[in-house]
């Protein structure tokens, strides 16, 4: 699948049967997407949830992915592995996942990338296991699906091994223990640590994290978050999130969604410290945070669009405090260096206005 | 467990002294087992004699005090008919009604599970097959037993001659009667696997095992159909127990020597005693099989097998 010109590709050597080098040296950037659309058929016609996204994550890069409920973030992480629901269509000039090309596959070679270049950690840990296998059995089962064709056939106590290990790269304590235990019998965090190994087990080029913390206590959180980080090694991660503060926190680069569109995108300090999307200046003032200050929130007024009634151009102008007449006309996403944002009329620099 | 099994038997003894107790009494209200005896053209006086020769002159309080005092040591009384003990009768012909049963319960099983699994995995876009096949599967569920014996005699015994019309001389005489009862059972099997299966496709496990590369069969194979039929295992219990019980009518038409039949002969004679002794084994296996649905759905499901000392 991959092109002669691409040799370096993990799924090169896959394919050759040599075992996969945990952090193979690539050029080829762990997610590759290009003007993405989704679209849903209804009653009243095409109704587009995701319109014309374009991200980019390196290896080894952590992009967090923000916006509200319904903004379409979830889609797109579905769409990184062919995953939309029906009836929904995906369609978009590049998806790519480690030089692989998505659109391009059919299911069975589509199942053939998910678990081995894309692993996910969902939202919900505690539903995210079959109840009635033990956790061993459902990780050793996404690493024998994914050896190569061919050769001998790793034996169900390497792949046992294989579980063991994975959970102790995860911290799971007495992983020898863990490996025989049922979903059930785990506590929640200890369950998403389980998912992120599951995740991880075949090395993927590109980790999506659907909300991996949103179902979790304060204090887990902020381990899982560490975890994800730590172990990303030489993946990359995508991380959808409705909290711009995690994803500041653990991310290198954030992009901010509305109504199925990348209104900011940035490196994660300069979006934080100076956002120019006033969508995204709204979300921070949102946030909760621990002010000497102690500054009420400030919700953002009105409510995120149906995705069945959209305005023409700037999405969320119909809400925005510093529209203008041209916010009728959609705005492209400006590249400012790394720091890009669609709007007319931008924030100052906040960075910049400082004395 | 231990203690699990002590309220079962505790609960098993309460019901039989109840139900044997309801049944003497209502039997004998229905109907004079004398003058059933004595037969039509007996005299009073005849019928008189009869009613001293087998004790049934004594005043009901004391042939119900007899009658529990003997079950206690496991005397059912005698047959009128056969002049043989009751429980006799009824162990002679149990075999049959279990062979029956379990031959009915296989064919359901074997049916109804590819059937629901099919019928379940459509993802709520079922295509023509699907919504044909559940179709025919509503329709059988509302056809009751005895039409579909009928309708197979008719066909396979009258019209094209391949089955013998009834009895027992045979694997061939065994297939009717086999398939009328699996008739009645497969389309509620059926659909509570379907029912089933469409429920655990639609978890957050079989997404993550999508998402981790396996395929749509690897999905019904090993994670929803599991589930599913951890489910089921409660219906496939209670239909077992329904074989066992409610095959009269089935055993009737096809003349199966079972215990069905011989609850109703019982019944057409006054042979108290054996319609008794009828009703005290099959709420034993009954009683005896759902426990064991119980316990074969806790030993399955790991998170009741918890706490097991």
């Amino acid at each position: 699948m991959s092109t002669p010109d691409a040799p370096h590709a993990g799924g090169t050597a896959r394919a050759a049967g040599k075992p996969v080098p945990a952090s193979s040296p690539v050029g080829s950037p762990a997610l590759d997407l290009q003007d993405l659309r989704v679209d849903f058929p209804t009653p009243l016609g095409e109704v587009g949830i995701v319109d014309g996204v374009s991200l980019s994550i390196a290896r080894g890069e952590a992009l967090g992915m923000v916006g509200e409920s319904g903004s379409g973030k979830t889609m797109i992480a579905l769409a990184c592995l062919r995953m939309v629901p029906e009836p929904g269509r995906v369609a978009a000039t590049r998806l790519r996942v480690a030089d692989r090309d998505l659109l391009a596959l059919d299911e069975p070679a589509l199942c053939a990338v998910r678990g081995a270049d894309v692993g996910v950690v969902f939202q919900n840990p505690m539903t995210a296991f079959n109840p009635v296998r033990t956790i061993g059995e459902q990780l050793a089962a996404t690493w024998l699906r994914h050896r190569p064709a061919g050769g001998a056939r790793p034996s169900r106590r390497e792949a046992r091994e294989r579980a063991i290990a994975a959970l102790r790269e995860v911290g799971i304590a007495a992983p020898e223990r863990r490996v025989d235990a049922y979903p059930h019998q785990m506590s929640g965090g200890m369950l998403q640590r389980a998912l992120i190994a599951h995740a991880m087990i075949n090395q993927p080029a590109l980790i999506v994290a659907d909300e991996p913390t949103t179902a979790l206590d304060a204090t887990v959180q902020a381990q899982i978050l560490d975890l994800l980080r730590a172990r990303l090694a030489n993946a990359g991660l995508l991380l959808v999130t409705h909290d711009l503060g995690v994803a500041a926190e653990i991310c290198d680069r954030v992009a901010v969604v509305y109504a199925g569109r990348v209104v900011e995108v940035g490196p994660a300090r300069e979006l934080l410290e100076s956002p120019r999307h006033p969508y995204t200046q709204a979300l921070l003032a949102a946030a909760p945070r621990l002010d000497p200050e102690r500054r009420p929130l400030a919700p953002i007024p009105g409510a995120p669009p149906s995705p069945a009634d959209l305005v023409a151009g700037c999405r969320y102008a119909p809400r925005c405090p510093r529209a203008v007449p041209r916010c009728g006309e959609r705005p492209r996403l400006a590249p400012e260096g790394p720091h890009a944002y669609a709007c007319w009329n931008p924030a100052d620099d906040a960075r910049r206005a400082k004395p | 467990m231990r203690q699990l099994l002590l309220t079962r038997l505790a609960n098993l003894a309460v019901l039989l002294v109840a139900l044997t107790t309801l049944l003497f009494f209502l039997l004998r209200a229905t109907a004079d087992q004398a003058a059933m005896l004595a037969g039509v053209d007996a005299t009073p006086e005849q019928v008189a004699e009869i009613r001293a020769q087998y004790g049934l002159d004594r005043p009901l309080w004391r042939q119900y005090a007899d009658y529990m005092a003997g079950l206690a040591t496991l005397d059912f009384g005698e047959s009128l008919v056969s002049g043989k003990p009751a429980l006799a009768d009824v162990v002679e012909r149990l075999p049959w009604t279990l062979l029956l049963a379990a031959l009915a319960m296989t064919l359901t099983i074997v049916l109804a599970i590819p059937i629901g699994a099919w019928l379940g995995s459509a993802q709520g876009r079922p295509g023509p097959a699907r919504r044909a096949a559940s179709a025919v599967v509503f329709v059988l569920q509302g056809m009751p037993g005895f039409v579909v014996a009928l309708l197979l005699i008719e066909i396979f015994a009258v019209e094209l001659r391949w089955l013998p019309f009834i009895g027992n001389e045979g694997l061939d005489t065994w297939i009717m009667p086999t398939v009328t009862l699996a008739s009645f059972l497969v389309p509620r099997l059926a659909r509570v696997v379907a029912a089933n299966v469409a429920g655990a496709l639609a978890e957050d496990y079989v997404r993550t095992a999508r998402a981790a590369g396996a395929s749509a069969r690897e999905i019904l194979y090993r994670h929803a159909l599991p589930n599913a039929l951890l489910g089921a295992t409660a219906l496939v219990g209670t239909q077992f127990a329904f074989l066992l019980s409610g095959s009269v009518i089935t055993e009737s038409i096809f003349a199966w020597p079972g215990v069905g039949s011989l609850l109703v002969r019982a019944t057409q004679n006054a042979d108290f005693a054996v319609v008794q002794a009828v009703a005290i084994v099959i709420a034993i296996l009954v009683f005896t099989v759902n426990a064991g649905a119980d316990l074969a759905f806790k030993a399955l499901d790991p998170r009741l097998r918890e706490r097991r000392s």
